[in-house]
């Protein structure tokens, strides 16, 4: 191991943070209320929009009379598909699922939209929305993805049920595993998880002049949010502006561009700002959830514990629309195999329409219950083998330049023989614990159990490898950065802050970020798979970058110096070797004025030159990996766990807000704590928070983040991703102590009291 | 609107006159609203007036009375919980109530609402039914004492006639060597309904049960007792083999069914968990 490029920091506070300071640039904001949320703005004449939404899982809309809402006093408008005046879609961000669904068609799930109500207030449109007739047959539904598979299936598509399919295969499986002393094979299931932002969904629109529509919400994409809007409006995109506000919260779930385009369309319609605001019961019923999974494994390996050969079989449930359900497949396998080196791979996964909730974006996209199913399963062959599953996992991990999982060799560092062994003094404290206390708990029914697992990510995908941001200096001095980072509340927009602060060596208070609005700023690619540190803080630095080199050209010719022997600060532009000798940035922007040369410039971060389309894989392998130990309490009487600590080391490149970088794993942890034991959304019998069981305060553990710095080969100051995958190791660690503390393997999450039971009592 | 107008009473008397003086008009009395607020937005139930009770001195606090404990209708599950008359002499209506909900809930959310809401979920009642409480209501012209067991009449079903309001709970002061407790199994530690609870009274005379009752939650359509594993636990000595045959006893009883936090199945083996904890921890208090 090339010891010079490992840096294990657990001090919080060991180094200067990156740009100054880990202060968020909006919490003052925030704590004093000032933040203003879409629910907070009110416009002048605002409408209030209500959603009528199918109370059956699948039927088909006969009829529809809006007539008895239109009567009603304070209703403005009524608007049905008919109404819509483009295309009834969603543009590809969604195939086959309509705005709203015309007379005649199915509707796929319960909480399918049917028709809009636009009324002076939000109570008014509800009842009316209660008045509107609705006609419906009820057609037979079915909420397992097994089930719509079978040849006799209720069709809920004309073409039938199969959404997409995505295979992965190299080397010889059959020598593979001819070769390997233990098979084994495992099947593991997942369920429905609603992300639970603190914000419910809420988007105001407003049409703006020459015809166009202005809509804010959350969002990762603004500027792909105007591709899905324009054409049911039946306009060009560039008349559709797109805001992101402050945002509570998204997980994914923001990803959805249903309720922008509803809000956009009202508002289109109307002429008027009209605002749309979900309850927290229509947040349960009608927004995306995580795709359920049903996930076989069989391994390979050898006596003395070498993998060898690897099949898996995915099933995920895509629920009544595709909701970009249709690229599930290719994450689900991805994050199948995990960061270890394997002779031999088959993959195949599909993806199920249902009639569940639409399965859509939920953090770590199709990747989190693979690498569930993946970590179990090491773990149930590590017991097989009768070997410790750090020393399974550490054995076998894959090098630097090896042929990876998907069958080509990862495109970043990879520090997952760091990370492993930044685990193991945790792992090994809490397994010594463990045996003491088991030692000694005599007739009490409490157990104590640990468990480990890993993970690989890919974060990055999907979107340019080209992205851009602009960096301007301003009349008064001060650097203006303009980019696409929308902040939900994760912090990214103060990392760009920080990224641009540091790479013009200024104060972050000198920094001001325009973000996130395609009004006023380039378009930074969709920013998923944690790739905005990486890809749009790569822009803002390169943009800066660039007019730092305009700016030093300027104050040259000032002070008639080199631009080598200047120096930028706070102060200005000086000269080394005499300070006094300097120009201030105000003075620098009036020159930029005078000689008429641009302030703003822009700046691409490109990684085309280095992965040429030609040869290189569907996607750049840009890849972290991290891993967690869990030690949980299992009382074997009541099947309640209690989760006590949890140690997580993750390989996230370079640092740049320690804070942050922390907080998201604490995050990603409690997230995956509830996904593993409590959180169970049942479709068509979970309403809210009193039936779905996100972790208290009391749930969470004490936890131990260290993180292992591995510089990136091309992110800004060596940054690599970290907000999904922080909480994919989570739930299989979990899940390890708990089978570990019971003696017998839990199979299926949430790993609630009575299924911890039922194992105990199992066979 | 969840309700036309909201009246405040200041006396008990005002109150009476407040709930029957809108004619036609529906007309509900609101303590802490925890429960009521949230069915009046899921339009479970419908109100045109609401008339606020909280502030009603004759509705409010606890005291002792000719050896008999008494606690208002409006008083708040905090104030039960810090209560040294509770403490001393009905722990088991301490423990409950700091069960129930999270501390906002507590705060908010009083003794006679919970009754009167009658959710066999409800964590403070089987403490009631254990203690062998009376409900004590009022109407314009009279009172009426009703044993508890009496009051709730079904599920969700109470004895309670339109303009009648709920003013009291009453009970006697167990006797000494009496230990009670309340045991809750739920999905999670706090904030959760529960999915079976128990609540137990002993009285222990010269090491063997003298009396005992068992109260189970969220088993059957109220609150019920347990005459079964009563009986097993009269006259025997405490010990763990006696814990779970009361604890199997309990089973027998309890007539669960299946929703969204459980089936009737794992229901019925809770009952034999919450049970044998709650006859253990009162047989210690009591000892």
């Amino acid at each position: 191991m090339d010891s010079q490029r490992i840096t294990l920091t657990n001090d919080l506070v060991s180094r200067k943070p990156v740009g100054g300071s880990d202060l968020r640039i909006d919490s003052v904001y925030k704590v004093t209320g000032e933040t203003r949320y879409v629910e907070d703005q009110r416009l002048p004449e605002m409408l209030y929009g209500f959603v009528l939404r199918s109370p059956h899982h699948h039927a088909r809309l006969l009829d529809l009379d809006v007539s008895p809402a239109l009567r009603m006093p304070g209703v403005r408008r009524v608007i049905t598909a008919a109404d819509i005046p483009g295309e009834n879609s969603l543009g590809d961000y969604s195939r086959d699922e309509p705005l709203l669904t015309s007379i005649g068609a199915a509707l796929r799930q319960r909480g399918a939209p049917v028709a809009l109500v636009v009324a002076e207030t939000f109570e008014i449109a509800q009842r009316a929305a209660g008045a509107i007739q609705a006609g419906y047959e009820i057609l037979p539904h079915t909420f397992s993805a097994q089930e719509a598979l079978q040849p006799d299936a209720t069709a809920i598509y004309p073409d039938g049920n199969l959404l997409s399919t995505f295979t992965l295969a190299h080397g010889d499986l059959q020598a593979a595993f001819e070769q390997s002393q233990v098979l084994i094979e495992t099947e593991y299931a997942t369920g429905y998880l609603e992300h639970c932002a603190m914000e419910r969904e809420a988007t105001l629109g407003y049409p703006s002049e020459g015809g166009g529509v202005t809509v804010i919400g959350g969002t990762h994409e603004p500027h792909w949010q105007q591709g899905y809007i324009a054409p049911a409006l039946g306009i060009d995109p560039a008349s559709v502006r797109v805001i992101v506000p402050p945002t509570g919260g998204s997980f994914g779930g923001r990803q959805d561009p249903w309720p922008l385009a509803a809000v956009g369309l009202m508002a289109f319609l109307v002429g008027k700002p009209v605002r749309l605001s979900y309850s927290r019961r229509e947040v349960f019923v009608a927004t995306t959830k995580r795709h359920p999974y049903h996930v076989n494994f069989k391994l390979g390996a050898t006596r003395r514990g070498k993998l060898t050969g690897i099949q898996v079989r995915v099933l995920a449930n895509t629920g009544g629309y595709d909701s970009a359900g249709y690229y599930i497949p290719n994450y689900a396998i991805t994050a199948s195999g995990g960061a270890y080196a394997w002779q031999a791979v088959d993959g195949l996964a599909h993806a199920v329409y249902t009639n569940g909730p639409k399965s859509g974006q939920f953090r770590g996209f199709g990747t989190s219950q693979s690498n569930f199913a993946l970590e179990c399963t090491l773990d149930e062959l590590a017991q097989a083998l009768d070997m410790d599953p750090l020393d399974l996992r550490a054995q076998n991990h894959l090098q630097q330049g090896q042929v990876s999982f998907l069958g080509y060799p990862v495109a970043e560092s990879l520090g997952y023989a760091e990370v492993l062994q930044a685990i193991q003094p945790s792992y090994q404290a809490f397994t010594e614990e463990m045996c003491s206390f088991n030692a000694a708990s005599g007739a009490s029914s409490m157990r104590m159990g640990v468990g480990l697992a890993g993970m690989w990510y890919r974060f990055g995908k999907s979107g340019s490898l080209r992205i851009e941001a602009h960096a301007e200096l301003a009349e008064d001095g001060r650097i203006v950065i303009y980019c696409s980072a929308p902040d939900y509340g994760q912090g990214i927009a103060t990392v760009m802050v920080q990224l641009a602060a540091e790479a013009l060596g200024l104060p972050r208070s000198q920094v001001v970020l325009v973000n996130a609005d395609t009004g006023l700023v380039p378009d930074s690619g969709v920013q998923g798979a944690s790739r905005a540190t990486y890809f749009t803080g790569g822009a803002v630095c390169v943009a800066a970058e660039n007019l730092k080199r305009e700016l030093f050209a300027a104050a040259a010719e000032m002070l008639d110096h080199h631009p080598q022997e200047l120096l930028l600060n706070e102060r200005g532009v000086s000269v080394i070797t005499n300070p006094e000798q300097r120009v201030t940035l105000q003075e620098v922007a009036a020159e930029f004025d005078l000689l008429g040369k641009p302030r703003r410039v822009n700046g691409f971060f490109d990684l085309s030159p280095q992965f040429p389309e030609a040869g290189r894989p569907e996607y750049i392998p840009l890849f972290v990996t991290g891993a967690q130990a869990a030690q949980v309490i299992v009382d074997l009487e009541t099947g309640i766990v209690q989760v006590k600590r949890i140690a997580a080391a993750h390989d996230v490149g370079r640092v740049i807000n320690r804070l942050d970088a922390v907080g998201q794993v604490q995050g990603a942890i409690v997230m995956g704590i509830g996904g593993a034991l409590s959180e169970e959304y049942i479709p068509g019998a979970t309403t809210g928070f009193s039936d779905y069981i996100l972790p208290m305060i009391d749930a969470i553990p004490e936890i131990q983040v260290h993180f292992v710095e591995v510089p990136s080969y091309h992110g800004p100051l060596g940054a690599k991703g970290l907000g999904e995958a922080a909480m994919l190791p989570t739930a299989p660690a979990v899940i390890n102590a708990v089978s570990r503390a019971i003696g017998k393997r839990i199979r299926r999450i949430p790993a609630t009291p009575l299924r911890v039971l039922q194992a105990i009592q199992s066979a | 609107m969840l309700y036309r107008k909201y009246e405040v009473a200041q006396t008990l008397p005002e109150a009476l006159s407040l709930l029957s003086s809108h004619n036609g008009a529906v007309v509900r009395p609101v303590a802490g609203g925890t429960d009521l607020i949230l069915q009046l937005h899921e339009r479970i139930l419908s109100a045109d007036v609401l008339v606020d009770i909280s502030r009603v001195p004759e509705l409010r606090g606890i005291r002792l009375e000719n050896g008999q404990l008494v606690i208002g209708a409006a008083t708040t599950y905090t104030e039960i919980s810090r209560s040294d008359l509770v403490l001393k002499n009905a722990f088991v209506l301490a423990e409950a109530s700091k069960k129930i909900g999270a501390v906002q809930i507590q705060n908010m959310a009083t003794l006679g609402g919970n009754i009167g809401n009658a959710s066999p979920a409800a964590d403070a009642i089987p403490g009631l039914y254990a203690l062998q409480a009376d409900v004590v209501v009022c109407g314009p012209n009279a009172e009426r004492r009703i044993p508890i067991t009496e009051f709730h009449q079904g599920y969700r079903k109470i004895d309670l006639n339109p303009g009648e309001l709920i003013k009291e709970i009453r009970f006697a002061i167990p006797a000494e060597g009496t230990g009670t407790a309340f045991y809750k199994y739920a999905l999670r530690k706090s904030q959760a309904i529960s999915v079976v609870d128990a609540a137990v009274c002993v009285q222990l005379s010269d090491g063997v049960i003298k009396h005992a009752t068992v109260a189970l939650g969220a088993v059957a359509p109220t609150i019920i007792r347990s005459p079964a594993a009563e009986s097993v636990l009269i006259g025997e000595p405490p010990s763990e083999d006696l814990f779970d045959r009361a604890a199997e006893a309990a089973c027998q009883d309890a007539r669960p069914i299946d929703d969204i936090r459980g089936s009737a199945a794992f229901r019925k083996y809770l009952v034999g968990v919450c049970t044998s904890h709650a006859v253990r921890s009162a047989c210690e208090r009591a000892a």
